[in-house]
């Protein structure tokens, strides 16, 4: 699992690759410590190369969403497969984020 | 005869030889004897190591214990209904969690699915069950009850842990179902075919305080089994991180109910079999939770 954050001129690209598995999520929050500090107040993650997400893993997605509530951040979440799609509708967060 | 001043000389030089040696011997001895201490005190320390584990394995064991005590594991004869389940951790202690009872003519059952794994989660687990069975003595409508959970467990809930809950209330002498779902698998509906129930998507339970959760109703028909689910089940893992998948799920139960077999055993028992064969040994990557509860009449 990989994650990397950019911040291009105020635009927060957070980039997840691979699979968000139980044992990956403490370092993919790690990874996030620049996102929750930015003051920038557009964010695109790009999730293109996202596999699977456990339930840890929509944890962070948690995190992401309320943290972008208390901020005042508009997250936007591109490129998730069909089967993704399907367990962000499953479990209620197509409503946190918005969905290109 | 008295020596030489050459053999003294020489004599002296063998000594200081000698001497050199016995040195160099002594300093070996040392050097091994700091070996043997420090192999000692290693030992020691293994030795310390492995009680501890063995302290940590017997609690946890305990609270292996004390978790599947919360769990149903007897299924007494409850009129009108045919009602099986099963837990399997993927660790000792897990976060996965059902449970059922029967207040006058209705069924309060519950399948729920904690984020992550291990101790944080079987604590959050077991504080689902038991706010599940405090809640439900005095709430009778499965949105009531997940709401109330909801906002519980969301008050100061800084680890934004949560878990995926699934409440059903069955009446027993109509097969009227309320429920209502905070981001669980859909349950099936099985009797000469396998459909979803409708679920209206939530988020699951503890997220964020104050969501409002939808109560839903169907009416069962005599012959159907409802048969809820963990993830475990789903997205169980072969070697290759190949998940057995809704496809498979959905195959079994078909194969199944062609050979005219779909009591709340069989199916579970038959699925549990299958997602064996499929992982082929690959290690439990989840908890795998199944409750069936077939309507008579």
């Amino acid at each position: 699992m990989k994650t990397t954050v950019e911040d291009n001129d105020g635009l927060i690209t957070v980039t997840f690759e691979g699979k968000m598995e139980t044992k990956a999520t403490p370092q993919v929050e790690e990874a996030l410590n620049p996102l929750f500090a930015s003051k920038s107040k557009e964010i695109v993650i790009d999730c293109s190369k996202l596999e699977y997400i456990s339930s840890s893993g929509f944890r962070v997605f948690l995190s992401i969403a309320l943290d972008s509530q208390t901020s005042g951040k508009h997250v936007i979440i591109k490129g998730v497969n069909s089967f993704l799609h399907e367990m962000f509708k499953i479990t209620g967060f197509l409503d946190l984020f918005d969905f290109q | 005869m008295d020596k030489t001043y050459e053999q003294l000389q020489e004599d002296n030089r063998r000594l200081a030889e000698e001497n050199e040696r016995l040195k160099n011997e002594y300093e070996k001895l040392g050097e091994m004897y700091d070996d043997l201490s420090l192999s000692y005190e290693d030992a020691l320390m293994m030795y310390d190591k492995a009680k501890e584990s063995i302290r940590m394995e017997s609690e946890l064991e305990v609270a292996s214990n004390i978790q599947m005590s919360m769990i149903p594991k007897k299924f007494p004869e409850i009129p009108n209904i045919d009602l099986y389940a099963s837990v399997s951790p993927a660790k000792e202690v897990g976060g996965d969690l059902y449970d059922f009872f029967q207040k006058d003519d209705i069924l309060f059952f519950c399948i729920g699915d904690v984020s992550g794994k291990g101790i944080p989660a079987s604590l959050l687990m077991t504080v689902t069950t038991s706010q599940f069975r405090t809640v439900s003595r005095y709430m009778s409508q499965p949105d009531q009850i997940v709401m109330a959970i909801n906002n519980q467990m969301a008050e100061g809930n800084d680890t934004h842990m949560f878990v995926t809950l699934f409440v059903g209330c069955l009446d027993l002498k109509t097969g009227h179902l309320a429920y209502c779902c905070g981001g669980h698998n859909p349950p099936l509906l099985i009797d000469t075919d396998v459909k979803r129930l409708p679920i209206s998507f939530k988020l699951p339970v503890g997220a964020i305080k104050g969501m409002k959760y939808v109560l839903q109703e169907t009416q069962i028909t005599p012959g159907t089994t409802l048969f809820l689910y963990t993830d475990g089940l789903t997205e169980a893992m072969d070697a290759d991180m190949n998940m057995f998948g809704n496809d498979r799920m959905n195959e079994t139960i078909q194969d199944l109910l062609m050979e005219g077999e779909n009591t709340p055993k069989a199916i579970i028992d038959r699925l549990t079999d299958d997602v064996r064969a499929f992982v082929k040994g690959a290690p439990q990557s989840d908890d795998l939770t199944m409750m069936a509860i077939k309507y008579k009449s």
